[in-house]
């Protein structure tokens, strides 16, 4: 099973995008709180008979205590030594030191590095509170970070769009070859935005091509995604998106949550499940199944609903209708379009001519 | 652009490759990229720079225009950032600045993958400037609309990418339609 724990709600930088629910009310989990968080984790492994724990620390940014990460997952390791582990740490970036990074590797731990690009990109969006940029800070631990273990996350925004293709590039040069993107969808997006993020999307579709059809190895989930719920007949809500089955998100006080994006400070929340004192809410739970069983009404018949971002994923629908069961227009905009390109990749690398 | 919830119908023409056996039952053909094996699952990387990088816009210019000279017209000559309003008979339009129009052979080419966006940020505040005239590209609608490289009785090669060789092969494309031409119509042209 898959588990995400807030480490604070604390953050360094003041991105322009944040969605952070918590930035108001903003808290830090006592270690007391973590080793709490951890035996419920144990618990319900247990209950469930999944041997697999997998866990991201988050935030705020998880980094500003790292030595409560690690702490934790020495916890972990040696009272319920049973399990097999998978820890991973979304960071910005920017409190990278000599012992984070060694203590990253001791433990085989997944970075989620969030970067926007290139310095123009990154710093668009991805400043401190002072307001200078971000990327400066980052830059230097760039060539040292295990490249085997990290994904770089990438926010597409109205204000660095024409820089994406590009920005993934750049990291590709540097020996990063996992990507995650998406735009941010609640920015305010208009036509002639939304033709130059086609334009760029089918710019980095070409780069894709290329790699793939020399057999370098990357993984871009724009693409692979998109390609491989075709080629596998997966269902994207079934491999990414398992809301209140299969993943559970803690607030630092150790409240239950779906997912990340539904992380707050409020017991009174509707999207709160449960608490590590109480355990789950099985009415709140049982209705979050209800969303896995039938498709929203707008897509029904739909010949892209299985892989498509609007259609499948709980933290996306939350985020751009306030609803799981809403469905933001410019959402399944960009979806039909970028499905389009993906899908003209598919052709080019296994169509029966080849 | 009012954006909106529509249902996709558009069925993907492609599938898995077959894993092809020989006489002995021993695996010759299998799956033949990485992306298979990489999604949603671990990956392991392999580091390393792109075999080929982008070309910048005037290089782009020099192939394609190349391209026309040696393969279709030598003397042909194209202007650089024309303003042209094209309208069908049926009454749509394209409203561009062509990156090359030739008006003899009424031959547009449109380099929309090189665009750029300004953004500033002073004081807390973000300005953007995009899309100055000598940057502007084929809108989305506009790209429906040109079907085979033709609408409105000009001849339009959209090229969408900054890669040299689909360049050469998107111009290669171009080139090869505006040689099948219809020799009656009314927009005959004479090939090299």
């Amino acid at each position: 099973m898959k588990f995400v724990i807030n480490i604070t709600d604390l953050c360094n930088l003041n991105c322009a995008y944040c969605y952070r629910l918590t930035k108001d009310n903003a808290k830090t989990a006592t270690i007391d709180k973590l080793k709490e968080i951890a035996d419920f984790i144990a618990k319900i492994s247990q209950k469930r008979e999944d041997k697999n724990i997998a866990v991201t620390f988050f935030g705020g940014e998880p980094l500003l205590y790292p030595e409560n990460i690690f702490t934790l997952i020495d916890y972990f390791i040696s009272k319920y030594s049973e399990y097999s582990y998978k820890f991973a740490i979304n960071t910005n970036g920017t409190l990278f030191s000599k012992e984070i990074l060694e203590n990253i590797d001791k433990y085989g731990v997944t970075l989620y590095l969030s970067m926007d690009g290139t310095i123009n990109a990154h710093d668009a969006n991805r400043r401190f509170y002072g307001g200078g940029g971000s990327f400066d800070k980052i830059e230097p631990f760039l060539s040292v970070i295990n490249k085997n273990d990290t994904y770089v996350e990438t926010v597409i925004s109205c204000n660095n769009l024409s820089e994406f293709s590009n920005s993934i590039k750049y990291f590709y040069n540097l020996g990063f070859n996992k990507f995650i993107a998406s735009p941010n969808f609640t920015d305010g997006w208009d036509d002639k935005n939304f033709i130059i993020l086609k334009n760029e999307y089918k710019k980095l579709a070409d780069f894709y091509y290329r790699l793939q059809s020399k057999k370098k190895e990357i993984y871009i989930n724009l693409f692979d995604d998109k390609l491989n719920c075709h080629l596998f007949k997966w269902k994207l809500k079934e491999k990414s998106c398992s809301i209140g089955q299969n993943i559970f998100a803690f607030s630092v006080d150790g409240l239950i949550f779906p997912c990340t994006r539904f992380i707050s400070n409020d017991r009174d929340n509707e999207f709160c499940i449960g608490s590590v004192e109480n355990g789950f809410d099985s009415k709140k739970l049982d209705a979050l199944n209800a969303y896995h069983t039938k498709d929203k009404a707008e897509c029904s018949d739909c010949s892209i609903k299985d892989r498509c971002l609007g259609a499948s994923c709980g933290c996306v629908s939350f985020s751009t209708t306030g609803r799981l069961s809403g469905l933001s227009p410019f959402v399944c905009e960009c979806e039909r379009m970028l499905t389009k390109i993906a899908d003209n990749i598919g052709e080019k690398l296994y169509s029966k001519k080849r | 652009m009012a954006f909106s919830i529509k249902k996709e119908t558009r069925k993907p023409q492609y599938s898995l490759p077959i894993v092809v056996r020989n006489r002995r039952g021993k695996i010759v053909k299998i799956l033949t990229t990485a992306v298979l094996v990489s999604s949603l699952s671990n990956c392991m990387p392999e580091a390393g720079l792109p075999y080929i990088e982008p070309v910048d816009r005037n290089r782009a210019i020099e192939i394609v225009e190349g391209k026309f000279k040696s393969d279709l017209f030598a003397d042909i000559v194209f202007q650089r950032d024309v303003k042209l309003v094209i309208q069908d008979a049926s009454g749509d339009v394209i409203d561009l600045i062509a990156d090359g129009y030739n008006a003899e052979k009424k031959i547009i080419y449109e380099l929309t993958a090189y665009y750029n966006v300004k953004t500033t940020y002073y004081n807390g505040v973000y300005t953007k400037n995009y899309l100055d005239p000598t940057n502007d590209i084929l809108m989305d609608e506009e790209i429906d609309l040109i079907k085979n490289n033709s609408f409105g009785g000009y001849h339009i090669c959209d090229i969408y990418s900054d890669y040299e060789d689909t360049i050469s092969y998107l111009i290669n494309k171009f080139i090869q339609y505006y040689k099948n031409l219809d020799s009656t119509s009314d927009f005959s042209v004479s090939t090299k």
